[in-house]
Formats: structure tokens, sequence, C-alpha cells
């Protein structure tokens, strides 16, 4: 079977994506990035692995999410690209009509506008987190409720409290404040739900005009309770693709089928050998100029694989290995 | 008297050799890094724009290195540049420096100047002085102009990284000239060796994008992560609005060629701004019309955050973005701004412009630019 592979590396968790040649998923993992990209990368290539069937041919890797350089490295991609652009190749791969994704990821939200197949517009939060994945995490464990039941619960709620979702500081003593007055948790929560959508909208999504197809992805898509909240703002249905959450995997597996199977290009794709290999990657600061250029150094078994980080060039172009930036 | 003054991209250059010819003692602050915005914004106000916390880093670097007095624009209007001056004089005061701050402000340039010449004890002629000021700002309009050309043509470089090296080189060569033979043996030696390392024009045009916004965070690239060369990295030709040489021509010499084109800037800008907001939210407003007009594939503005000017801006350019179907990027800065969430935005930006540009989107737009 020939298969394209999709790494989304974000800050909360990290996601892989096995796909076959009509695109379709073959296998997913959405596990925990932990701070340690390199290794949770290495443990899901091999839990992906044993998923597999034995006759498999990888035709392509490519590489998204926040940490996308230092695994383009590890694994040797075909394609490094930024989240935007997986998850608008994605929604599109779900629904071709699609005019609008919103993305709700562990640290940062989005929304994209598309007409017609393309991407004409997009913003990303750029002040505060509150709304995002982590936020919601931190207000679960606060109030003793398990993450995955937390859309569930707000559910239940027969009324919303209004919380104040400006800021996830004053969010969260917002609730404290609801709590300590007797209001209901199930109510809080349809209120924290709420209050997260309209600080979307009324950050994120400031000034864009939000059509019909609406494709809601990320992490976040998986919480019931915000899934209302944006049908209820918004008065339209919103669609929660089946891969919801590892949406950004599946657009880089896309992107990189377009950068080796579509132009008939050889994978660079390194193997699932490397999940075996001593990795790591180290730092320093070059004092070679004034703009002291904090330089990534990549290692396996101890050998230097690349470089980057500096502006120069000095470092990046003295490594035997390039990737494709694409 | 050792004096120093505030980094402006290519404008040390010029005003060194200024300094220099009149006989003070110069020193150059070292070149920004994030030790000098660090530095900087550790002794300033939290919620002032970016600029002066890198101006007092600027200040406080020089000052280690020996600087006496510093040398600063004042300024009036809603701008708060205007009054940086004012407020570091108190700043550096409380730190106890005897530093000296010698400010120009519109009613006092001349004044000023003599002051402190007469205080450094030089004696200087008025034709030395013109000829002074003349090749001063030959040195820094060739160098904005080379950078406004590579910003251009950085995107068929043969190899990566070459034109950001050959325009340093071009600076330390400028910085060293001393005479208009020597300036022009590094033009002509600058434009062949540019001339090599370029690639033939592609049959298919670049993607073209307008970089706007408030002028320190624009012309400054150290401090805006160098978003000129990361756009002509990923394959865009690029072209600035405003350079350090063009506001001395506009502000201080009588140009017409500049007037001209300031007056074009503000019929395009009226309508949707009747009046001036100062620093240079006008002018941001005015060339985002007319690099859309003149068809340009999108448009990044630069702004520090808190600026004034140019949030007034950048609440009318969605109105402009629609109209002319144009995409408009807003990247605002502060000490705490981080790279990874700039590189993700602009890669994102260059490819919604090129998936644009492939499925001819907005494609009326740049047929009807043609005809105006």
């Amino acid at each position: 079977m020939r298969l394209a592979l999709g790494i989304d590396v974000g800050s909360v968790s990290t996601n892989l994506v096995a796909i076959n040649e009509s695109g379709q998923v073959q296998s997913k993992l959405y596990l925990r990035t932990q701070g340690n990209p390199i290794a949770v990368v290495q443990k899901g290539l091999s839990q992906l692995k044993a998923q597999l069937p034995e006759d498999i041919t990888v035709v392509g890797c490519g590489v998204t999410g926040s940490g996308r350089q230092l695994v383009a490295h590890l694994v040797q991609a075909d394609c490094v690209k930024n989240e935007i652009t997986a998850h608008a190749m994605a929604a599109l791969a779900v629904n071709p009509k699609v005019r609008t994704v919103i993305e709700i990821g562990g640290q940062d939200s989005k929304i994209i506008i598309l007409r017609d197949g393309v991407v004409v517009d997009f913003a990303m939060n750029t002040i505060c987190a509150a709304g995002t994945g982590s936020f919601l995490d931190r207000q679960a464990a606060r109030l003793g409720v398990d993450i995955s039941e937390l859309g569930a619960l707000a559910l239940e709620a027969k009324q919303a409290t209004r919380i104040a979702g400006r800021c996830a500081v004053f969010a969260e003593s917002d609730m404290v404040h609801k709590q300590q007055m007797g209001h209901p948790i199930p109510d809080i929560v349809r209120g924290l739900c709420e209050a997260l959508v309209r600080n979307y909208l009324n950050n994120v999504a400031k000034g864009k005009t939000i059509e019909p197809p609406i494709v809601f992805q990320g992490g976040v898509a998986a919480n019931v309770g915000i899934r209302k909240a944006f049908q209820e703002a918004l008065q339209q249905e919103v669609e929660v693709p089946e891969h919801y959450d590892v949406m950004g995997a599946l657009g880089a597996a896309l992107l990189a089928e377009r950068a080796t199977v579509a132009l008939n290009q050889p994978s660079r794709w390194r193997g699932f050998s490397i999940a075996h290999a001593d990795c790591q990657a180290v730092s320093h600061d070059c004092d070679g100029c004034a703009n002291h250029c904090e330089v990534m150094e990549f290692r396996i078994a101890q050998q230097s694989v690349a470089f980057w980080g500096d502006r120069c060039g000095k470092w990046s172009q003295s490594s035997s290995v390039g990737v494709a930036n694409n | 008297m050792r004096v120093t003054f505030p980094h402006l991209g290519m404008v040390w250059v010029g005003v060194k050799h200024l300094l220099e010819g009149v006989g003070f003692e110069v020193v150059v602050p070292p070149p920004i890094t994030k030790a000098t915005i660090e530095l900087g914004a550790k002794y300033s106000p939290e919620f002032i724009c970016l600029p002066f916390k890198v101006m007092m880093g600027n200040y406080l670097q020089a000052i280690e290195a020996g600087a006496e007095a510093i040398f600063m624009l004042g300024g009036v209007g809603p701008c708060r540049l205007g009054y940086y001056a004012e407020v570091q004089r108190e700043i550096l005061a409380d730190l106890g420096l005897p530093t000296r701050m010698i400010v120009l402000e519109r009613n006092n340039f001349a004044r000023e100047i003599f002051t402190a010449l007469k205080a450094n004890g030089s004696n200087v002629r008025w034709h030395k002085l013109l000829s002074l000021i003349r090749l001063s700002l030959a040195k820094v309009t060739y160098l904005d102009n080379l950078e406004a050309l590579l910003l251009r043509e950085r995107y068929r470089e043969k190899q990566p990284g070459y034109c950001s090296k050959l325009l340093a080189q071009a600076v330390q060569a400028v910085d060293k000239a001393q005479s208009w033979s020597e300036l022009g043996q590094v033009k002509t030696r600058v434009s062949a060796q540019l001339k090599a390392e370029l690639l033939p024009p592609p049959a298919q045009p670049p993607l073209r994008v307008g970089i706007v916004g408030e002028i320190y965070m624009l012309i400054e690239s150290s401090v805006n992560f160098f978003i000129g060369e990361r756009l002509g990295e990923l394959g865009v030709s690029v072209t600035r609005n405003l350079y350090g040489s063009n506001w001395v021509r506009e502000h201080l010499l009588p140009d017409w060629r500049v007037k001209h084109q300031m007056r074009r800037i503000a019929r395009y800008c009226r309508p949707y701004l009747p009046q001036r907001v100062g620093g240079h939210g006008y002018e941001t407003v005015g060339y985002v019309v007319d690099y859309a007009k003149k068809g340009y594939d999108g448009l990044v503005q630069v702004l520090p955050l808190t600026c004034m000017p140019e949030i007034i801006a950048e609440s009318i350019l969605p109105t402009i973005s629609k109209q002319y179907d144009i995409p408009v990027l807003a990247l605002t800065f502060d000490e705490h701004a981080g790279e990874t969430g700039l590189v993700t935005r602009l890669e994102a930006f260059v490819d919604m412009l090129r998936e644009r540009r492939r499925h001819g989107v907005g494609r009326e737009r740049v047929a009807l630019s043609v005809g105006d």
C-alpha cells in the first residue's frame, strides 16, 4: 500500500495521519506533545507503524504546526507548511465548498475565509489565549471535570451564567466568583462556552464575513458545548468533520502528496527506523556578529545533520542536509 | 564631546559623516539586537511604543561605549515620538547619568546645533557645512535606494542570503567613503556584484507586496524581524513606502519630486481619512490605495503596539481591502513579539497570495488599474 504521512506538531498535541492514494485517512494518532516534540514524534511513528499493514511504502511526508521545522529535520519531510495552509487544505478535502474554517487548537485559534476553493483571508489570535484548548483544559481541571465531559456538561445547563471572556485571567476569576455565588456548575460551563465563542468572534473573526458552509476543526471542536454555542451565535449550521482533531496533519499529508506524487518526485522520508534512533536538538548563541542568532542544531546518533535559525546562513548553509521549504 | 544618536535604518551612516565632519567625536550605538531591546524595555514605561524602548537601549549601550551627549529629534502633533526626547531625558536623569540630551525641535533646530557646535569648539564654514550635508545625504540616499532595489529583486538571488550580505558590505563601504569619488567607486562595485548574483527575471512576474506602516518599525528591520527580507526569501518582490532619506527630503529640504508624490498620496488618502492623524497614519492609508491601484498582490502593515496613528489607519484598511479586493496583513510588534507566529503568518499570507494569483482572484482589479 502506498501512503502519505502528515505530522502536525502543535504546542499541546502532536498528531500523525497516514492517508492512502485516494486521500482517505488510513490511520491516525492524537498524542500530547508535553514539551518534547522529538520524543513524541518518535513514539507516534512507532505506534503508527504498528497500526499499519506490513507492506507499505511512504510516498511523501509533510509536517506542520509550531514544531514543524524541528520535526522536518527529524523525518526529512518533503513539505514543511504553516498551519493555516494545512488546515485550509484539509477542510477543502472534507468539503470542497467550504467558505469559512474555524480552527481552535491548543494555544491558538484561527479563522480562514475561502471563496471558490481559494483562501482569500485569514486571521490568528494575537493577544490572548482565552478560548483555546489549554485554557479549557485548565478550567476543566479546576472544576474537577474531565476535559472530554466538559461539553456534555454544558448541554445539561438550563441557562448560561454570564462569564467575562475577554481575557483568560479575568474569565477565571469571574468563574470563581460565580461559583462562590452558588451558580450550578453546568450553567457556568455553558456560560464559559458562550464567552469563549463571543471572544473568538470579537477578536479572531473581527471584521470577517462568516458565510456557510462553516467547518469547525481543531481539538476544541470535540467540545459539544462550544459547537452549540457557535451554532447559536452564528445562527448557522456548523460542520465538524470526522477527523476534526487531526486536520492539520491531514492537510500536511495532502500537501506532501502534492509535492511528491503529483510532481513525480521521490520522497526524502527518512523511514520508520528514525523512531528508534538517538536524536537530540541543541542550541547555542552564535557570536559571529551582533545579531546573536540562536542557532539550532539537530543530531542523530551524536552526528550533526542540520543547523537552522541563523540569519546569515553561516550555519544552515554549512549543514550537509537541507530541508525542502516549499 | 563624544556624541551619539538613536538608530534609524541607514541614517546613522549619514549622521555620523556629518557630525564627524563638523568635529564631534561620534559613538554610533551598537547594532540593535535582542539585548538592546531588553535593556531599553527595562528602563521604559511599559505601554510606550516599541521605538521608544529600542532608542532607550541605543542610548544606554552608546553611553556604555563612552557617549556624553545624545542628539534626538523632537516634534509636534499627536504622535508620541515628539515627546520621546523629554521623557528619555528624565529617565536618563533618574538613572543618574550625566548625559546631555540635545533635542532638535522645529523652532530651535539651527540654534541648538550651533550651541552644540560652539560647546564643542568646532568652527565650521558655511560652504564646508553645505558640502558635508550634501555628501551625508547622498550616502544615506544611496543606501536607501540600494535597500529598495534589493527588496524588489531579492526573490531572484542565486544564493539565499546574498542580497542581505551585499547590503551589509555596502553599508560598511559607504561608511568608510570620505569623498564623492569613493562613494562612486562603491556604487559601481556593488552594482556589478549584484548583477552577477541575480537570476534573470522569470517569465511569470513575481508576487508583489507593499509594506507600509509606522516609519520606525518599517525602516529598522532588526525590530520587525526582517519581514522585507523574509518576504523576499519566500519569492516576493517587496516595495516599502518609507525610507530615512525620503523623510529628510520631505521634511527638511524642499524636494519637489517628494512633495509632488506626497500630494498624490494625500489625494488618495482623503476620501478615507480627511485629516492628518499624526505619525504616518495618513501616508499608510494613501500608499495602501496607491499600491492597490498599481495592482499589487498584497499589503503588509507594520505597527508598534499602542501606536495611535497606525491604529486609526488599521481600522480603515479593511474598507480599502474590500473595495480593491486586495489582502492586507496587519502586524503589531512590541518587545514580546514572537518570531514563530510571525513566520507562520507571513508564510500563510504568501501561500494565499500565490493561490489567489493561480486562480485569478482579484484579476479584475488588476485589469482595472492598468487602465487607471
